[in-house]
């Protein structure tokens, strides 16, 4: 079981990388390296809520898969999962931990929107992995945005280098630096991560 | 026809949706809905189908919080954006499967991400519940329109680069890889943004 778990954690790095390889994400992972002192509790929300979204997926396709219309209910159903899931943990926050809460309890909302927590369910069911496999996906993605938002942090600093032509600085050079490491990720995944 | 007490909110909500469209671009400015253009702007059909997907959940999505956004405190909001991309998602779906049929099957995954974008959930959370109907509504028109024309010009840039460019060179299998995708991004993003500094620049001499 822990094998399995390491195994898909791995892949979830690597090969399946939501973020580079997928494509998935990364709005969210921008945003995440503007503000490097978040990265850390972004990613652990990020883990979080893609272990809920994993379980929530593997739960509800028994009763999703026998229904003609399951293609149609099945991102529905997760986007409800997900948005109980994040009014459960904000709620307990707010009345375990207040400061915390109003510190970082606007990083919570776009963790549990973000698409590359809905994409963990989706890509479980691709990969046929069971719940251990499911976990470690959910968590390895969410070691996968800390590698996205510390890489892009840097890249960020790099591509506001005032030497640069100015059309190229900022935003339009960290997306061109995004097309090159997806490039490399593609070589590892061989294309698509899921279709 | 306009009423003239009308005129400078209809003047005001022009500007609101071809600011949104344009110059605060949700994908080239702003960085948002880079997935669905990097992994499934493929291509006019997927373009076609991932606009009306988008359009149909982002505008009934945004006047929904514009409504009810003010009866949730502002930690519950994420909640209720994500519970309306829910509700709204599938008849969009259905739509966009009715005007482009096999569209879904094509898009795939794309098209249930979709549901989730972040510039549906940024303007929803942020703008939507703080602003009127009829802003709310320019807003996500403007960016909706936005989002389908960086779709488009991608889509068909790289259907012809799949097919070996306007002169049948050699065919680009890559192309359809979100790669290819987030760079024809980077130099799009940079066009806009020089458009802007060339028409700040104008700005600054015309005092």
């Amino acid at each position: 079981m822990l094998a399995e778990m390491a195994l898909a954690a791995l892949l979830a790095v690597t090969a399946e990388n939501l973020f580079f390889a997928g494509g998935a994400g990364l709005s969210r992972a921008l945003r995440s390296a503007r503000e490097p002192g978040s990265i850390g509790v972004s990613s652990c929300f990020v883990a979080f809520f893609a272990l809920c979204a994993a379980f929530a997926g593997l739960l509800l396709e028994p009763l999703l898969a026998p229904l003609p219309q399951a293609r149609l209910l099945r991102p529905a159903a997760l986007l409800l999962a997900a948005g109980t899931a994040y009014l459960l943990s904000a709620a307990l926050l707010r009345r375990l931990a207040p400061g915390f809460f109003r510190r970082r309890g606007r990083l919570l909302g776009p963790a549990a929107a973000n698409t590359a927590v809905l994409a963990v369910p989706y890509a479980a069911r691709f990969s046929a992995f069971g719940a251990a496999g499911a976990a470690g996906f959910a968590l390895g993605t969410g070691a996968a945005f800390w590698l996205a938002s510390s890489v892009l942090f840097h890249a960020l600093r790099a591509c506001r280098n005032p030497d640069s032509p100015a059309p190229f600085a900022g935003l339009p050079a960290a997306l061109i630096y995004i097309g090159i490491l997806s490039m490399a990720f593609a070589g590892f995944s061989g294309g698509k991560v899921f279709f | 026809m306009e009423r003239p007490e009308n005129r400078p909110l209809l003047h005001d909500l022009r500007v609101v949706s071809r600011s949104a469209a344009f110059y605060r671009n949700p994908v080239l400015a702003g960085a948002l809905a880079l997935y669905p253009v990097a992994a499934a702007g493929v291509g006019m059909r997927n373009a076609a189908a991932l606009s009306v997907l988008f359009v149909l959940t982002a505008l009934p999505v945004q006047a929904a919080l514009c409504l009810t956004g003010m009866l949730f405190p502002a930690w519950a909001r994420p909640a209720a954006v994500l519970a309306a991309c829910a509700v709204f998602w599938v008849p969009a779906a259905l739509a966009a499967e009715r005007l482009v049929p096999g569209s879904l099957d094509a898009l795939g995954t794309a098209a249930c991400l979709t549901a989730c974008s972040s510039a549906l959930y940024v303007r929803a959370a942020g703008y939507a519940p703080e602003h009127i109907l009829p802003a709310a509504l320019a807003d996500a028109v403007g960016y909706s329109l936005g989002f389908a024309g960086v779709l488009f010009l991608v889509s068909a840039a790289r259907q012809l680069w799949l097919e070996g460019g306007p002169w049948g060179g050699p065919a680009g299998g890559g192309a359809g890889l979100p790669f290819a995708g987030f760079l024809l991004l980077g130099f799009l993003a940079a066009l806009l943004r020089a458009i802007r500094l060339r028409r700040a620049r104008r700005a600054e001499k015309e005092g």
